[in-house]
């Protein structure tokens, strides 16, 4: 579990915070981290990563501070950037020389991963595209088997074949005990796959909340007109996304998590935020 | 989903006893950076090896002198960027930084690697064909000659200048190191403009040190109270310049500056936040 008690942090002394009055837990699952542009997203990631230390505050995975560098808990993170440079010729490459860190690493999920991907591993990384060195990097990543796994943007750069592909290889790569938190402004990417989410706004935290408990307080609905019950709307073409409150709503419905996130940015947070009636402290 | 229970430990992911460091850890931590290393160990030998054998061809003085000085500099530099090989692939830093190995063994491998791996292989070579080219007599050229014997009388007779030229050599390396590391952009750029920086600091101190000597020796117009010796060989005023006061001064800058860029490379490892 990742647990994250009053966490400030700033660039520069004087500076405005990236990050303020961060508290929450996050329990082991897939789970959605968004925000506008500056919100904080990656400074927070970061920070769990140990790669930052908070000006204030604590984090702790699995009751340790990741800032510490202890090799046991470094060996149980992982952080994959949106532009990451990995030392090395090919993804084989660099794998041979940066697995054995991993004792969890597995070379048939690499390969295997590599395969979906359509690449072999042997092609340099320097003279890859963009999207497809992120594929080689993310087939590499998924294979590690890190306790946390951290995905700052994963789709950039990729097609919409390799997003659908990587959809289902996190499906099939992450296990239970697992906890990767994907920052990414494609919230309907992994929709289904979220256990949960953290959403920021102006470097604070404004809502946490997993799949299940948000959905047993609101509901999605899509109609022809806005409903009368509903606390949030949004109109489109043809049709009208509503939020509920669930006691209103006939059967549980899958989260949106774009029109949760929508919401939550929209005049209508306060009312939204009433109705989930989740204390920002965790989940 | 996958397999469950993602909490195994290797020996290498294991804490050691606080003071210990890990043998197999530091293997891996070669492993993780042997592409680089590789590389950089084959040119710089490969270098090193053609300036060792220029200083032994029969050339005239001239060349020699030309010749050995363009190699030597050269060599001094190779050194002294030598860390910019951390940035070749662009910014690895996050990867490096979430390697898990003790800061401590990390700061140890780019110190052991940086501060005496490759001034070793850059000057080992060269140095071993200076002592060849003193026991062979039929290379000899005057001019050389006093080059040579000013080189190996440096490192043979005066404490001062051998501290003096691994310090300014260390100073070089750690500023780059330190730079390479801690900028996030354009960082071989940074890296070699920083060595430039340092070295123009230290010339100027240089520079500093000869005035003082020239005013306390005295200058050939003369000055009241001071001669003028028209027979004091290079050697000599070498010694006098490396037993000077203000030259222990500036060695002593110069070793303080390395203790305060060992300090900081270890504390940007630590606590930089990237």
């Amino acid at each position: 579990m990742i647990e994250l008690k009053n966490i400030e942090f700033s660039y520069q002394r004087k500076g405005k915070p990236a990050l303020q009055g961060i508290t929450t837990a996050v329990e082991p699952g897939i789970h959605l981290l968004a925000g506008e542009n500056g919100a904080g997203k990656t400074t927070l990631l970061h920070l769990i990563a140990g790669v930052s230390h908070p000006t204030r505050g604590s984090i702790k995975i699995s009751g340790t501070d990741p800032a510490s560098q202890s090799p046991s808990e470094m060996g149980r993170v992982f952080l994959l950037e949106e532009t990451q440079y990995f030392p090395a010729k090919s993804i084989r490459q660099f794998a041979s020389q940066h697995s054995h860190f991993y004792p969890n690493f597995s070379p048939e999920t690499f390969i295997s991963n590599l395969s979906s991907f359509g690449l072999t591993g042997d092609e340099s990384l320097e003279h890859l595209s963009l999207g497809n060195r992120k594929k080689s990097q993310l087939a590499y990543v998924l294979a590690l088997g890190v306790d946390t796994l951290l995905l700052d943007e994963p789709t950039n750069a990729l097609d919409i074949d390799s997003r659908i592909m990587l959809r289902k290889l996190i499906g099939k790569s992450i296990s239970n005990q697992q906890t990767v938190i994907i920052s990414t402004h494609s919230v309907t990417e992994f929709e289904n796959l979220y256990d949960g989410a953290l959403i920021l706004e102006k470097s604070h935290l404004i809502y946490a909340g997993s799949t299940e408990s948000t959905a047993e307080r609101i509901s999605f609905e899509v109609s022809r007109m806005p409903m009368a019950d509903a606390i949030y709307t949004e109109t489109q073409i043809g049709r009208v996304l509503n939020i509920v409150p669930a006691e209103d709503s006939e059967a549980t419905t899958a989260v949106d998590w774009r029109l949760l996130y929508s919401a939550l940015h929209s005049p209508q947070r306060n009312l939204v935020l009433e109705y989930l009636n989740s204390e920002i402290t965790g989940y | 989903m996958q397999k469950d229970s993602p909490t195994a430990s290797s020996d290498l992911t294991k804490a050691t006893a606080p003071r210990g460091i890990s043998f197999k850890r530091t293997v891996s931590l070669i492993k993780f950076y042997r592409p680089m290393i590789e590389k950089q160990t084959l040119a710089y030998v490969i270098f090193s090896a053609i300036a060792g054998i220029v200083i032994l061809l029969p050339l005239n003085g001239y060349a020699q002198v030309g010749l050995y000085t363009i190699f030597w500099t050269i060599l001094g530099y190779m050194a002294s960027l030598s860390p910019c090989i951390l940035a070749k692939s662009g910014d690895s830093r996050i990867i490096e930084r979430l390697i898990p190995v003790p800061v401590r063994e990390k700061y140890i491998f780019r110190i052991v690697y940086f501060l005496i791996y490759i001034p070793i292989i850059c000057s080992l070579l060269p140095f071993c064909a200076i002592l060849l080219y003193k026991n062979m007599p039929t290379l000899h050229t005057d001019m050389f000659d006093q080059i040579i014997t000013q080189v190996t009388g440096d490192f043979e007779n005066s404490l001062s200048a051998k501290l003096s030229n691994l310090f300014t050599s260390w100073a070089c390396i750690l500023t780059c190191l330190y730079v390479v590391t801690l900028v996030r952009t354009n960082r071989i750029i940074k890296g070699i403009l920083s060595v430039f920086g340092i070295q123009i600091v230290m010339g100027t101190l240089g520079a500093l040190c000869g005035f003082s000597m020239a005013f306390n020796e005295g200058f050939l117009a003369g000055i009241e109270g001071t001669s003028y010796n028209p027979d004091e060989t290079t050697q000599q005023l070498v010694n006098q310049v490396f037993h000077s006061s203000f030259f222990y001064f500036t060695t002593g800058l110069t070793i303080l500056y390395v203790i305060v860029m060992l300090i900081l490379n270890y504390r940007i490892l630590k606590k930089h936040n990237l």
